[in-house]
């Protein structure tokens, strides 16, 4: 931003003006015009659809900002001391090979890593400070659903795409109000839906119970799993919460959905709250089938239910291949990603982590977008973005098709397949199921 | 004990001075400061004015809250309200924020008139434990887990300032006033009252003093500054949710008030920007390693100047400054003391 | 099963793990005047330094007996090094309480640095076994955590009521100023007394994480209402504390299951509000003296 050199002056006429005036509350920014975007963008089959992210409402929109003919300057925010620190390194790692080997769009990509602690006031500095100073062309990998949220107005606003938030939050989900803010791993809802789909075809009439944590992450599961139910013989007998900063209580939860009589348990928790919940069912000696939100799907969360005996034979569900389940251990795209994997800066330890893998998908699926957009510019890939169709990247599932088609289809991941803790690891079971164009049919 | 550097301090041209510098870094701090970084004064001003209500009821009452991130959240969640829901104009809306947060804070001041000390503290712990739980709770009116956005407050088209300036140039002023508040009430006979509750409240009350009411009043204020606090805050951050205003919050603002000096008068602002800064400053490349520095340094700072920022700095004054003989007391800045203030919690 | 007493040994199996830690605080309120913000982080580090140790195949028992021995010198060292020359708590509350807080920063970054945020499970002092009563479950954990706790507060008592040491703590606790006229060496009963209560934590500690798991934060989570059972027994009470926990415990699991109005999200809070009414009534909590204020 320019400054003038008579800002001293207006400052001072500021202070006056604040004395007499109330302000105002102005959502359209202070104007300026801007290059406009065509109504209409091509897909990435080279088909016409109409534009999600248009540049008309922008804040001194600054479509190139961080782009030159060699490079492509990117940025991230998240807690660099937690396990996500992968999933920058993996997207890294990628685009390190990319670089070297096939340049994205002629260009070198550089992914600059912000350090929050998990603290949604950092991120908010840390995302002023990589478009303000650092420049960057758009955010990606941004980790946590407040974090994403603290600067949401604000690059929406200013139409800097923050591109594939990590989490599952559907507030991703909204090209009419926030056209430049997409996510990336299956929403919370479709994840319910694919649980919910999992009893329709194995039981039935399955009674569940419900355990949340009280925010919008638990709500999510909550609200669409009963929707996904709504209509079958599956009932919601109990549900129950906890709170976010008490996350390892759960005794007075627990025997109380046990006493609804449910066979079925939906534990929407996730991080230091995974292993407890699962503890504590069994401490109770209640043995109802149990699926676990894909967010404790981690060695980390899981370590001390697996070592007190209480994980196995819970579900959750998985859209990569993980590469530590046999399953995969001949996978000739596995093999390659840990060979390239540890050929560009990846230890031999991270490139057994899930949260590598999905750093490196999220970083396929960025190269692949950026190069079905006409130019690298910040409207053409956000317009990318939200009309993929049928991309693939080869450490996702078989079968999964990665599609967006604006306000119709905001989700691009939306199959998963059951997994199932076998007291190492979650092991893939059954079939893909694939909530494609659905996921928005389970918010209320 | 060093006469002569209080008596400096107290001079009025030294005084006027004080508020040129000031006055020079208001203007000049938004010329020099990329956007990014106002930003970070801008938060920074938020906490210093809920950290100077603090200092009303912590320093110069000495009743200690751990629960004022609450009152700071209701002045955010109620500015943040308004303005997306109701449409109100943001400057409108700290009058309700005030009011409501002096409401409150006088019942929750209540109960100081019988409980003290360390039980007083888990009172207001109890408030910053709840609050959050209770914006959860009333999500269609607070937005909830999913937060809320609160709408910009751009300059005005006839000034040629960034939002961030424009806000600099407002919370400063906003941060000014209160200063101004608080100082004149401690210099009036409220303040005296209210120091010496703290200092003697037995003796307080045989010298006429109402000290239930000065306590609850004194509370029922030093809320309401923290919610125009908040209000700031809203304005600034823009994005409100309920794990922003937790304990660790409660916890700063008393941070901020001691590293700056408690019971005196521009400490909390000096404690304030002073937390705000130190991550930015204290960056060890490794986000645990600038933790443990951060904490170190805490450590570090109680042991060498126990009244904080601001009261070190004037006990070095004094040492350096020899006194001169037979000064008259003056009593005219309570707050500038050498010494650290007493405190209400009861040893035993 | 009848659910009624199922929540009752919930909220008693919260209250066990309270109570531990909860009596940790109180030691050193008695001594040094203080809320220690850091009590249950130097704890946690105490924990961590016993797995480190059980991780090499020393049995859990063993390995909290040397976390609390290590924690005795790191309790009178922090005593001696840290409180004390900032000054004593009747003048130097607020700087002494950021100095704490300071601490708490310093021992949870340190924890996260060296042994990363995953949770780990923590070997249970008393086994993994459990038993039925009445049809509700009660693990051999939590029955071993309360006789503990109240084989610690019955040793304390012998401690201060029956030692010449003892005497020395009491008499520092109610007036430090007679205390030194009269020759009690108070620097050394102070590091003492912080000592003893660092040992304590480093137990809580251990049964802490034998019946929760092991993380950085596992203190964090039950902070708030370790706060609340010292307010409710009364600050310079350990018996006190075991019984603020305990109670602290089953209103919160009560209140939030069978209030409906209140819910388990406000369940924290009611409490609260109860052992507010308590200190309207005892403004020492329930098992406290009282404070004679001179005129």
């Amino acid at each position: 931003m320019k400054r003038s050199t008579n800002r001293v002056a207006a400052s001072l006429l500021a202070l006056g003006l604040l004395a007499t005036a109330c302000g105002r509350s102005d959502d359209e920014g202070g104007g300026g015009s801007n290059d406009t975007t065509g109504p209409a963008v091509t897909n990435s089959s080279g088909e016409q659809v109409e534009a999600v992210a248009t540049t008309d409402d922008c804040e001194d929109y600054a479509g190139t900002q961080g782009v030159t003919e060699e490079k492509i300057l990117l940025g991230s925010s998240l807690p660099t001391g937690l396990p996500f620190n992968e999933i920058a390194e993996g997207a890294q790692a990628y685009f390190a090979m990319r670089n070297a080997e096939d340049p994205i769009a002629e260009r070198e990509v550089e992914l600059l890593v912000e350090d929050d602690g998990y603290k949604e006031t950092e991120t908010k500095k840390n995302w002023d400070k990589l478009t303000a100073e650092d420049g960057v062309f758009a955010t990606l990998l941004v980790v946590g659903s407040q974090h994403n949220k603290s600067f949401q107005a604000d690059n929406n606003d200013e139409c800097i795409p923050n591109i594939f938030a990590a989490s599952g939050s559907e507030a991703w989900g909204q090209p009419g109000e926030f056209p430049w803010t997409i996510g990336s791993i299956p929403a919370y809802p479709t994840e319910a839906a694919v649980f919910a789909q999992y009893l329709k075809d194995n039981k039935p009439d399955a009674k569940v119970a419900i355990l949340y944590q009280n925010d919008d992450f638990g709500k999510s599961y909550l609200n669409a799993f009963k929707a996904a139910a709504e209509g079958t013989d599956i009932t919601v007998v109990g549900e129950e919460y906890y709170a976010a900063d008490n996350p390892t209580n759960m005794k007075s939860q627990v025997t109380a959905l046990e006493g609804t009589g449910a066979d079925t348990l939906l534990l929407a928790t996730t991080l230091f709250a995974c292993s407890p919940a699962l503890n504590e069912v069994a401490l109770q000696d209640w043995d109802p089938l149990t699926y676990i939100s894909a967010t404790c799907a981690s060695p980390t969360t899981m370590a001390p239910a697996r070592t007190e005996g209480n994980s196995e034979g819970t579900l959750s569900a998985v859209y990569l291949k993980a590469p530590d389940d046999p399953r995969w251990a001949d996978d000739a795209d596995i093999l390659a990603f840990k060979e390239k994997g540890q050929e560009y800066g990846l230890s031999a330890e991270q490139v057994e982590d899930g949260l590598t893998v999905y750093g490196w998908v999220a970083a396929d699926l960025f190269a692949q977008a950026v190069d079905a957009a006409p130019s690298v510019d910040r409207a053409a890939v956000m317009n990318s973005l939200w009309s993929l169709e049928g991309l693939t990247s080869p450490l996702l599932l078989p079968g999964i098709e990665v599609a967006t088609n604006g306000a119709d289809d905001p989700f691009p991941i939306e199959a998963m397949s059951i997994a199932v803790d076998n007291g190492e690891i979650f092991e893939l079971q059954g079939e893909l199921i694939d909530f494609s164009g659905e996921t928005g049919t389970f918010i209320p | 004990m060093g006469g002569g550097a209080l008596a400096l301090l107290e001079n009025r041209w030294v005084r006027l001075g004080a508020w040129l510098v000031a006055a020079l870094l208001i203007a000049v701090i938004p010329q020099s400061f990329e956007d990014p970084d106002l930003q970070i004064f801008n938060y920074a001003l938020a906490s210093a004015v809920a950290a100077i209500g603090l200092n009303l009821l912590t320093g110069f009452n000495g009743q200690i809250s751990v629960g004022h991130g609450a009152f700071f959240g209701i002045g955010a969640y109620t500015t943040g309200i308004l303005v997306a829901d109701h449409g109100w104009p943001h400057l409108a809306t700290f009058v309700p924020a005030a009011l409501l947060c002096f409401v409150i804070g006088m019942a929750v001041g209540l109960p100081a008139l019988r409980i003290h000390g360390a039980y007083l503290a888990l009172v207001t712990l109890a408030m910053a434990t709840v609050f959050p739980q209770l914006i959860l709770r009333y999500e269609s009116v607070t937005g909830g887990g999913s937060g809320l956005a609160v709408p910009k407050w751009n300059p005005p088209d006839s000034v040629d300032l960034s939002r961030e300036q424009f806000h600099f140039y407002l919370f400063a002023l906003v941060t000014v006033a209160a200063y101004l508040l608080v100082r004149n009430l401690i210099h009036s006979r409220m303040g005296r009252a209210i120091i010496a509750v703290r200092d003697d409240e037995t003796a307080a009350t045989v010298l006429g003093i109402d000290a239930a009411k000065v306590k609850v009043m004194t509370f029922g204020l030093s809320a309401a500054l923290a919610g125009i606090g908040g209000c700031l805050f809203a304005v600034a951050f823009r994005s409100l949710s309920p794990t922003l205003f937790g304990i660790l919050l409660s916890i700063e603002l008393l941070v901020a008030v001691v590293v700056g000096g408690s019971a005196t008068l521009a400490g909390p602002i000096i404690g304030a920007l002073f937390l705000e800064w130190s991550p930015e400053v204290i960056d060890a490349g490794d986000g645990q390693v600038s933790q443990i520095l951060f904490g170190v340094l805490l450590i570090a700072l109680m042991r060498v100047a126990p009244g904080g920022l601001l009261g070190g700095a004037k006990r070095l004054l004094v040492r350096a400054m020899p006194p001169p003989a037979l000064e008259p007391p003056d009593d005219d800045e309570p707050a500038a003391s050498a010494a650290p203030p007493p405190d209400t919690v009861e040893g035993p | 099963m009848d659910e009624l007493l199922q929540q009752l040994v919930n909220g008693f199996s919260n209250g066990a793990v309270y109570a531990s830690l909860a009596l940790s605080l109180v030691l050193v309120y008695r001594a040094s005047g203080l809320l220690n913000f850091a009590q249950g982080e130097m704890a946690m580090v105490a924990t961590y330094g016993a797995w480190e140790l059980t991780e090499r195949d020393i049995p859990v028992a063993v390995a909290i007996a040397i976390a609390m021995a290590g924690s005795f010198v790191f309790g009178a060292l922090i005593e001696r090094l840290l409180i004390r020359p900032v000054g004593d708590a009747e003048t130097h509350a607020l700087p002494l309480t950021i100095v704490t807080i300071g601490g708490f920063i310093t021992l949870n970054a340190f924890a996260q640095w060296r042994w990363g945020t995953a949770v780990r499970s923590f070997p249970p002092l008393f086994g993994n076994g459990k038993i039925t009563v009445a049809g509700a479950i009660i693990t051999h954990q939590v029955i071993g955590t309360v006789a503990s706790l109240l084989v610690v507060v019955g040793l304390l008592f012998l401690l201060f009521q029956k030692t010449k040491l003892g005497l020395a703590i009491r008499s520092v606790s109610s007036n430090v100023e007679s205390s030194r006229l009269v020759g009690v060496p108070v620097g050394v009963v102070l590091m003492v007394s912080w000592g003893i209560a660092a040992a304590i934590g480093a137990l809580a500690g251990g049964l802490v994480a034998g019946n929760q798991d092991l993380s950085p934060f596992m203190m964090q989570f039950i902070l708030v209402s370790v706060f609340a059972s010292a307010t409710l027994g009364g600050f310079d009470s350990p018996l006190g504390a075991v019984v603020g926990g305990l109670l602290v415990g089953v209103f919160e699991v009560l209140i939030g299951r069978y209030v409906g109005i209140v819910g388990t999200d406000l369940a924290l809070g009611a409490t609260f509000v109860l052992i507010l009414g308590v200190l309207v009534v005892r403004p020492q909590g329930l098992f406290g003296t009282a404070k004679v204020r001179r005129v």
